[in-house]
């Protein structure tokens, strides 16, 4: 009996041993994000204001946390039951309304996923460059969208095939830092110490001869910026 | 040698022999057992070892198949989203030809407007499906800007017809022009959709890399030039050629050297004695760039130009250390340190926080009317006033000498022209740089509807509605679109 019980546990072992080996080389290494959840447009403080009021009112049974979890989702759906409004548990303008508050961000909210994918080409392409050549990287991939023989979106620049080397190798699924975030910032608001460039290279590492025929405008620390 | 080992070796078995006489049976009888259970023993960890050494075999088997499996998986997927995307770049271009010919062969303006707005449309199809495509950038270029310009070119003729205006002879010949184009990628397009039509696999072929470029690309090069024409479109609309080549029209005075460039930083920076030059920028704007130290110890970098010395740029991150100053003062500084480097009149006219920083722009007024077109943006770290940002290059671009009239449309007249469940907010007379190079004389409303505020601006020649922005709030401030 000790016997099998032996030759199966090692057999499990060996089975456990082969996968999870390869599955760590065989996986994808994306970086977690802190993905944001979106639910609406309201803000934490305005979390906790809603489930006060829900909770005196009888809707709502948990803590208030400012957390728009799935018990405020369902506290808020319930409510909107039975005040009849539209039941979707998100405290749109109207459900706020019946709630007797007004949202300080209204419908218009919009989360920067344009200053993140900008950041995160950055933090990847240019995280040990001088700030202002962290900005320079940022608005390259701006003047892109501008310019015609590019796309027109910043996504659609920054995945484009072969474009930046950071793309090709992963490091873009790294998590960018403030700085980074910083830099992206202030291309997206129109600094732009290179003037128009679409192009910079590493002179030290570029290998395309083709790179090296553009017109030079400006080098800030290891990248050579060009039209 | 071998004789004396045989008789050695007999002797020990001899001896053997004698011993094992010498034993009892009982005794035997106990060696034997133990012989057996040693026997016995060295099978089952012979067997263990064989059926480990099978299992993990088995198991690794097993194991790189389900992960072979997997890898298939994954290119099956990026297979069928790149063949999804190469066969919706084949119809838009087609469409695009279609729409193009029927614009061309039609009379009415009306349907002329129809039909160019549509191929505008499949024009910047085709532009989103060629770059999700795994083509070398280099190769795609011009394919990308002939589809970007052949969108911008039609909107505006579709534009123009709006207006009331029809399509002149050079509109005519650019719409042939283009018509050619497209039927050659077209051609090409569907030649290559045939491969595609027996077993071509976009991700091989562009894992395949050839000297510069992958397979993919290389097969379908011809996209890059040979037959291909690109005509020449003159106008001015997205993606023009007038858009991106601006001159510098505002940067006047004369030129300084680097020494001079230097010492003129004394009068922005307390510290400028530590200032250190690291190079010059030779775009279309012409700089010395220095980095400097400001109070709190960062270094910024500077670019002054090389025409008048005056400071063009400034780029830092900023402090994260507390903010002692608030936006007032902020904006104190943001308008002196400008009228320092000779923008006249600056007047704040938008602001912004974000974290620690606050983003000013500053217009400069003349006549009462807000230039908006030189606009300098500058950004302060609230931790203890200092510029960490600078961008005067729309202003030394743009500003001239203007002659600016106010034309007949009254504030109130303009306030009264915004739609009723709005409360306006403020009016001011503005100069907005419109679309690709026009600048008009408006009144701008700013009005507020619902917690949301936009900007509405009327054309004070004849009171048409112009542009409208919204902001748009978002964890990181306030955008204007």
């Amino acid at each position: 009996m000790k016997k099998r019980f032996f030759v199966l546990l090692s057999l499990i072992f060996v089975f456990a041993i082969s996968f999870t080996g390869l599955n760590m080389t065989m996986k994808p290494n994306f970086n977690s994000q802190n993905a944001e959840i979106t639910h609406g447009a309201t803000t934490t403080a305005e979390n906790r204001t809603i489930q006060t009021k829900l909770k005196r009112w009888g809707y709502y049974k948990g803590q208030v946390d400012g957390i728009y979890g799935s018990q405020t989702r369902e506290a808020v759906r319930y409510f909107q039951s039975k005040n009849g409004l539209s039941v979707d548990g998100i405290v749109g303008p109207k459900t706020a309304a019946a709630l007797g508050m007004t949202l300080s961000s209204s419908t218009s909210f919009q989360s920067s996923n344009d200053l993140y994918l900008l950041a995160k080409c950055v933090y990847a392409e240019a995280r040990g460059e001088p700030y202002t050549g962290q900005v320079a990287v940022a608005a390259v991939i701006l003047n892109r969208v501008e310019n015609a023989s590019f796309p027109n979106t910043i996504s659609g620049v920054i995945y484009q095939k072969g474009a930046f080397t950071a793309v090709t190798d992963g490091q873009i699924n790294l998590s960018p830092n403030s700085t980074a975030y910083k830099a992206a910032q202030d291309a997206l608001n129109g600094w732009d110490p290179t003037y128009g460039c679409i192009y910079y290279y590493n002179p030290s590492t570029a290998t395309s001869s083709w790179i090296w025929s553009r017109q030079v405008v400006v080098t800030i620390g290891n990248h050579v910026f060009c039209l | 040698m071998n004789d004396i080992l045989e008789t050695k070796n007999k002797k020990d078995s001899t001896r053997n022999n004698e011993n094992s006489i010498l034993m009892s049976d009982d005794q035997k009888a106990k060696h034997n057992d133990k012989k057996i259970k040693r026997k016995n023993k060295i099978i089952t960890g012979l067997s263990i070892a064989t059926a480990l050494l099978a299992v993990s075999t088995i198991g690794l088997g097993v194991g790189f198949a389900v992960s072979d499996s997997q890898a298939m998986k994954y290119k099956t997927e990026l297979e069928n989203s790149y063949q999804s995307n190469f066969y919706s770049l084949v119809d838009s271009v087609n469409n695009l030809e279609t729409k193009i010919s029927k614009t061309l062969n039609s009379s009415t303006s009306d349907f002329q407007r129809k039909t160019l707005l549509e191929a505008s449309k499949n024009a910047s199809e085709a532009e989103i499906a060629v770059a999700s495509l795994p083509f070398s950038q280099n190769d795609i270029q011009e394919t990308v800007r002939m589809v970007n310009q052949i969108s911008g070119y039609t909107s505006t003729l579709a534009e123009k017809l709006a207006e009331g205006e029809s399509l002149t002879a050079d509109d005519k010949d650019t719409l042939e022009n283009i018509e050619q184009s497209i039927l050659s990628l077209k051609r090409q397009l569907n030649e290559f959709a045939s491969k595609m039509n027996s077993g071509y696999s976009i991700v091989d072929e562009s894992m395949n890399i050839d000297t510069e470029t992958n397979s993919f690309s290389s097969g379908l090069a011809s996209l890059k030039d040979n037959d291909v024409e690109y005509p020449t479109m003159i106008y001015d609309g997205p993606f023009s050629d007038s858009v991106t080549n601006t001159t510098v029209k505002g940067l006047s005075g004369d030129m300084v050297t680097k020494s001079e460039a230097k010492t003129n930083l004394e009068k922005y920076f307390k510290s400028s004695s530590g200032a250190r030059f690291v190079s010059e920028t030779n775009g279309k704007f012409k700089t010395f760039n220095f980095n400097v130290k400001n109070s709190s110890d960062e270094t910024l970098f500077v670019q002054v130009t090389k025409a008048g010395g005056y400071i063009l740029t400034i780029s830092g991150a900023g402090s994260d250390d507390e903010a002692t100053i608030d936006i007032e003062s902020a904006k104190k500084i943001a308008t002196d340190f400008a009228s320092l480097n000779g923008i006249e009149n600056p007047e704040v006219v938008w602001s912004d926080s974000i974290g620690n920083d606050v983003y000013l722009n500053i217009a400069p007024v003349s006549e009462n009317i807000v230039l908006y077109p030189d606009l300098v943006k500058v950004k302060i770290n609230l931790a203890k006033g200092d510029i960490v940002g600078y961008d005067a290059t729309s202003y030394f671009t743009n500003h001239v000498e203007r002659q600016l009239n106010k034309g007949s449309l009254s504030l109130d007249d303009a306030k009264a022209k915004v739609p009723t469940k709005f409360v306006v907010q403020n009016v001011r007379y503005v100069l907005s740089p419109l679309d690709y190079n026009r600048e008009v004389v408006c009144v701008e409303v700013e009005a507020k509807d619902q917690g949301n505020t936009y900007y509405f601006y009327y054309n004070v020649e004849n009171g048409k509605l112009e542009n409208v922005l919204k902001i748009i709030e978002t964890e990181n401030g306030n955008l204007l679109m």
